[in-house]
């Protein structure tokens, strides 16, 4: 199986400097002595550092500022509302199913959120889920985690390992899900653009997703003057891919398209300087 | 001989067996009872732990009283008479206190003095003295104040005495009379004892003493009286008790005669005992509200676990009196999914816990900050590398192989002319494409081809179609533009010479057409 080695760094990267951010954040709150005004305190505060972390990285690696603007926004909405009420939820079932159990199910809903809040930067329900299912089983390790690790080292320490562990994990839990339900990406073989760098996948996961110079592509092709601002669409029907020309000439396999061709494994497609090899997981 | 051996040892080994399961038997039935019975010698009873101080270091309070089977408290207990376990691990100690020892406690007796409590009122005369010395004995500074009422309340005088002796004479002169009806105004009698001046520190108590159920608003007593009793009902005195801060104890008629007075006892914190069973020993019965007020303990252990795991951990709690022991036990759980601060033992056992619990420092926002930076820098790692099989692969494609990373890489033909790239730096496009007539290469965002190399200045350098063909333009750079190893100002460029722009060096190919 291919899995992008990148991909799974960055995001598990983002997720462990996230959960410190929100540790140092939270640790103040952490005396409050309401249990469950201190879980939702605590809960919203992670999450919007953790989510929002998560949110932003892939845009900020691609060195798209839309995007990364983008994923700090919905990822720090979705880890405020969701994580308070992962962790209120958390404390509930604390009283039901004891420290770990609680610690599971309550961490659980925090990573759903976040990985919800990475997803809707992509703006497509396979994303969307992708990052809920990621996420969701993520914190559910993450939880479990935390318990073992606060056990062993209490108070302010273990709660910095713990949660940067737990946002390292939901991270990972979010780039793995993803990287493995992928069914067909992008990958770029040489390119002119100062972002797409040789190797680097760009995942095929909406409806559309657009080639072209402008910011709000979905694969930025960044200072490459031989692309135009809208130059290609890959269009994804029941699980087949078709390329279609937009603003610019596009070849694959050196044949210049002019209706819409459906993509095979190993096809290689060329949006003015750039070479893009296409990947499907059937292949 | 020999066989009937062997049929003997066959016979007696499945009896060995059953022999030990009826031995084991026995004694687990003889012993179980008999166990039993020390182990309730002493009856413990135990009130959910306190953790508003497991903060300080896991300490936990635990409130609990102990009594004799008859349900005489056990007085005078101290830490040496207990032993706290905690999930089998004993502790610590740390603090002990009788829970009110010390405490002022304020009392109104509410006294009902129809005809029928003669024998009481004469009982109560009895135990004031002895009910005072109790409290006097638990270093409980009192003050005794009294409330008569029959169908209406006789005595509302609202007055403490510090004086036990002038407390008797009070029951002393009360004479009995009255009564008509069966129930009695002892919802009005209440509330009069609510309106006592009460010293804020003091434990606030009223005993009820009374032989018959209470009259409350819309009992039908108009239509004896011609107007109602008591506005009163039962809810609207509990109201009135707990803004009071009262408890009341309550010696009054079965909870099913007078379901009024028990729900008034039991709701306020007091305690509810019958008149009718329990009224021939009624000096004792007031002497056990005495003690009760005097022995009710309260001590704090510090948990070997100090920690928010949410794991249930259970108390055992056994109390040695008077060579009898007695053992109760509870569980407690520290909540706290998203964690939970504590803070070292303090120094004082029993000292109150750190005031503020929400402090930020400055490594609260720095470290945010810092890993903020981390972000930026985490999105700068480049591990995506085309893999040896996408190689391969490709190199099948165009009918070579195409080695990566190779300074110098035979370049396939192309439309357009370009400069292609020979150093090994990653951020720098591989090739510029030379597609319109005038190119600005440069660090800077204005540039056509922008390529982030330190060695490379803001506009480094231009590249211009012009008549003979590509021409290259140094633009004043800080490190220069070198054409074969020889620093420039402008030059032609020809097919397959190497250019180098700061320190990336490139070579540059026409447009061909193949």
């Amino acid at each position: 199986m291919e899995l992008s080695r990148e991909r799974l760094v960055l995001f598990a990267g983002a997720g462990l400097l996230g959960g410190i951010a929100g540790w140092a954040a939270a640790e103040p709150l952490a005396g409050v002595g309401n249990v469950y005004l201190r879980a939702i305190l605590l809960g919203a505060l992670i999450g919007v550092f953790v989510s929002a972390f998560i949110g932003a990285i892939e845009g900020l690696s691609a060195g798209h500022k839309n995007q990364t603007w983008q994923g700090v926004k919905l990822g720090s909405l979705a880890g405020l509302v969701g994580g308070g009420s992962g962790l209120l939820i958390g404390e509930l079932a604390f009283g039901l199913f004891g420290g770990l159990g609680g610690r599971i199910i309550g961490w659980g809903v925090f990573g759903l959120a976040a990985g919800l809040g990475a997803g809707w930067v992509g703006r497509s329900v396979a994303r969307l889920r992708n990052g809920g299912i990621g996420g969701c089983l993520g914190g559910a390790v993450g939880g479990a985690l935390y318990q073992i690790v606060t056990t062993l080292l209490p108070q302010t320490a273990g709660r910095g390992l713990a949660l940067a562990l737990l946002g390292a994990v939901i991270g990972l839990g979010i780039g793995l899900v993803s990287e493995i339900l992928k069914r067909g990406w992008l990958m770029v073989i040489r390119s002119q653009s100062r972002n797409a760098r040789e190797g680097k996948e760009y995942p095929l996961v909406k409806a559309k997703t657009t080639i072209g110079r402008a910011e709000e592509n979905d694969v930025g092709l960044f200072g490459d003057q031989s692309v135009a601002n809208r130059h290609a669409v890959v269009e994804r029907q029941k699980g087949k891919f078709f390329l279609a020309r937009g603003e610019g000439q596009v070849r694959v396999n050196q044949q210049p398209v002019i209706q819409p061709v459906q993509l095979k494994n190993g096809d290689r497609v060329e949006v003015g300087g750039t070479l893009l090899l296409f990947r499907d997981r059937a292949g | 001989m020999k066989r009937s051996f062997v049929g003997q040892q066959m016979n007696t080994r499945p009896l060995a067996p059953l022999l030990l399961l009826s031995i084991f038997l026995v004694v687990t039935l003889v012993t179980e009872p008999t166990e039993a019975f020390a182990d309730n010698a002493v009856v413990v009873s135990l009130t959910n732990p306190r953790l508003e101080n497991f903060v300080n270091g896991g300490a936990v309070g635990l409130y609990f009283s102990a009594t004799d089977l008859s349900g005489k408290p056990a007085g005078q207990l101290g830490p040496e008479n207990l032993e706290v376990e905690e999930d089998g691990e004993k502790v610590q100690i740390t603090d002990f206190r009788g829970e009110e020892q010390g405490r002022p406690v304020d009392i109104v007796v509410a006294f009902d003095i129809t005809e029928s409590m003669q024998p009481y009122i004469d009982g109560m005369k009895e135990a004031t003295i002895d009910f005072a010395d109790r409290l006097s004995k638990a270093k409980r500074d009192y003050r005794l104040g009294l409330v008569t009422f029959e169908d209406y309340v006789v005595r509302d005088d609202t007055v403490f005495t510090r004086s036990a002796s002038e407390f008797k004479s009070w029951v002393g002169a009360l004479q009995a009379s009255g009564g008509g009806d069966i129930p009695e105004d002892s919802l009005d009698a209440l509330v009069v004892a609510s309106r006592f001046p009460f010293r804020p520190e003091a434990q606030a108590v009223v005993i009820l003493i009374t032989d018959a159920p209470n009259h409350f608003r819309g009992d039908g007593s108009d239509k004896t009286y011609g107007h109602e009793v008591t506005q009163q009902t039962a809810d609207a005195v509990l109201a009135e008790l707990k803004k009071a801060n009262l408890s009341v104890f309550a010696i009054a008629p079965a909870p099913f005669t007078a379901p009024d007075l028990h729900k008034i006892a039991k709701e306020s914190g007091g305690r509810h005992y019958n008149i009718l069973s329990e009224g021939r020993r009624f000096p004792e019965l007031i002497g056990e509200i005495g003690r009760s007020l005097a022995s009710q303990y309260f001590l704090t252990y510090i948990s070997p676990r100090p920690v928010e795991d949410g794991t249930k951990r259970e108390i055992a709690l056994k109390v040695t009196y008077e060579k009898e022991e007695g053992e109760a036990r509870i569980a407690y759980q520290v909540r706290g999914v998203g964690g939970a601060r504590m803070v070292a033992p303090s120094p004082v056992p029993g000292a109150p816990p750190t005031a503020s619990m929400v402090a930020y420092g400055w490594w609260n926002v720095a470290v945010p900050l810092i890993a903020c930076a981390g972000l930026l820098m985490l999105a700068r790692v480049r591990l995506s590398t085309l893999p040896a099989e996408v190689l391969s692969r490709l190199g099948s494609l165009s009918g070579q192989a195409v080695p990566m990373r190779t300074p110098v890489v035979p370049e396939k033909p192309a439309p357009y002319a370009r400069l292609v790239r020979q150093s090994p730096i990653t951020e720098v496009p591989r090739e510029i494409a030379l597609t319109r007539d005038e190119i600005l290469i440069g660090r800077g965002e204005e540039c056509d081809t922008i390529i982030p190399h330190a060695s490379i200045s803001r506009e480094h350098a231009r590249v211009k179609k012009l008549k003979p063909g590509y021409v290259l333009f140094d633009l004043k750079s800080k490190n220069g533009t070198y054409i074969n190893g020889r620093p420039i100002v402008e030059n032609l460029l020809k097919e397959g010479m190497a250019v180098r722009i700061g320190e990336v060096e490139f070579v540059f190919y026409g447009a061909q057409t193949g």
